[in-house]
């Protein structure tokens, strides 16, 4: 005689095992591509292209990295962008509208800069990291540039190229138990 | 329309900006950046509608909605957030917001709000001045009414603006409490509501109509 509802069983695989925490945060390479480069192109007319490796500019600019934190979910992360100062100013220009004589200062850079990750890790937030809560953005110089990330699990990162050859890097990282930013 | 964007942000004001000039709204958009220059704004421009960021350093969002509800501003509020959990959103309509815009800002999120807002004026107006009584389904409003008054204390005679409202005996009332602490609460009257343009000295004060429904 079959038990009613066996057919259901299923044998239990090891991703069933693993605590709601430890449980791997997903997030499509395109969808997260497709989502900046709209973003950018919403937000500052730029137009990026995906490339498919690391290029060897990237680490010859004076860079600026933007960081995101997801905080406060069962799982939490951050987004992390890393791009010359050159297309920063460009970015941040673009959004506060300046015109070519008017000057950006470093205030109104910090600013545009934080609101370009704050809405990129807003469009982002639909799609992973849903129940958590955005930080403030960061900004800080890259002194040394590194692409391993230590103690985080990359969950995408991706490299875009304008057409100016000017480099801008996404990476969206899980924090592992106990780590903090 | 005369519209407040307050935000602590230049960059997320301007986007806003643009993004209310977008949807149509020209010239009168004024811009605060934090609560206090905000709630100086409102004092004294009046504006129909008011946008304001949650994270601001000097004073939150809700605690500006608060303090604008609390001057006595009977305008539109609509809260920008990232948040999006229902906590945020019940303390953001306790506070005083009628509706929550998650950020970044879709436009057509925007635009959904702004046109609800649109029509439920147009609507009230004309309701007001015309309705057809027997046609009246529910009226709800929001009142600053104070924390004490419980729901078999709610008046049967209430004076919306000039508009006298007269709750016959016996018919139904739900009385939501957004937050008795925060003293701003909604009530919905509902069933047969006889109304008229007499005043009543002495009836509870209410502010604004928030919504008529009407049979189709």
């Amino acid at each position: 005689m079959k038990l009613k509802g066996a057919g259901n069983i299923r044998q239990l695989q090891p991703i069933d095992l693993l605590p709601v925490n430890m449980m791997p945060i997903q997030m499509d390479r395109s969808l997260f591509e497709k989502l900046i480069i709209e973003s950018l192109q919403d937000l500052s007319s730029l137009r990026l292209n995906i490339i498919s490796e690391r290029p060897d500019t990237l680490s010859k600019n004076k860079l600026v990295m933007l960081i995101i934190r997801f905080d406060g979910g069962q799982a939490n992360g951050s987004l992390q962008l890393t791009l010359p100062y050159s297309l920063g100013r460009y970015i941040a220009r673009s959004l506060l509208m300046l015109e070519d004589q008017m000057t950006l200062t470093l205030e109104d850079f910090g600013d545009a800069l934080g609101e370009f990750i704050n809405i990129i890790a807003g469009n982002l937030k639909a799609h992973v990291f849903q129940s958590n809560e955005l930080s403030r953005a960061q900004l800080k110089p890259v002194e040394n540039y590194v692409i391993d990330v230590p103690n985080s699990s990359l969950i995408c990162r991706s490299f875009f190229e304008t057409a100016d050859h000017e480099i801008l890097e996404a990476a969206l990282l899980l924090n592992q138990p106990g780590e903090s930013l | 329309m005369k519209i407040v964007v307050v935000d602590d942000s230049k960059t997320a004001r301007m986007i806003i900006v643009r993004d209310l000039k977008l949807l149509g709204f020209e010239g009168n958009i004024l811009e605060g950046d934090d609560g206090i220059s905000g709630l100086e704004l409102i004092r004294k421009e009046n504006p129909e509608l008011v946008l304001t960021d949650y994270y601001m350093k000097k004073m939150n969002g809700l605690e500006f909605i608060l303090k604008s509800r609390e001057m006595g501003f009977l305008g539109t509020i609509g809260l920008i957030t990232s948040e999006r959990s229902t906590i945020k959103l019940g303390e953001a309509r306790a506070a005083g917001a009628d509706f929550v815009v998650n950020k970044p800002i879709r436009t057509n999120d925007l635009k959904e709000q702004l046109d609800k807002l649109i029509e439920s004026k147009s609507k009230t107006q004309v309701n007001a001045a015309h309705i057809p009584m027997e046609n009246v389904i529910s009226v709800s409003f929001h009142s600053p009414a104070k924390a004490h008054l419980k729901q078999n204390r709610i008046p049967r005679h209430i004076n919306i603006e000039g508009l006298y409202v007269h709750r016959p005996q016996g018919t139904p009332v739900s009385v939501e409490f957004i937050s008795p602490k925060l003293k701003d609460m909604v009530i919905q009257v509902e069933g047969n509501v006889y109304m008229s343009n007499k005043s009543v000295k002495g009836a509870n004060t209410i502010v604004s109509i928030s919504q008529i429904v009407q049979k189709t």
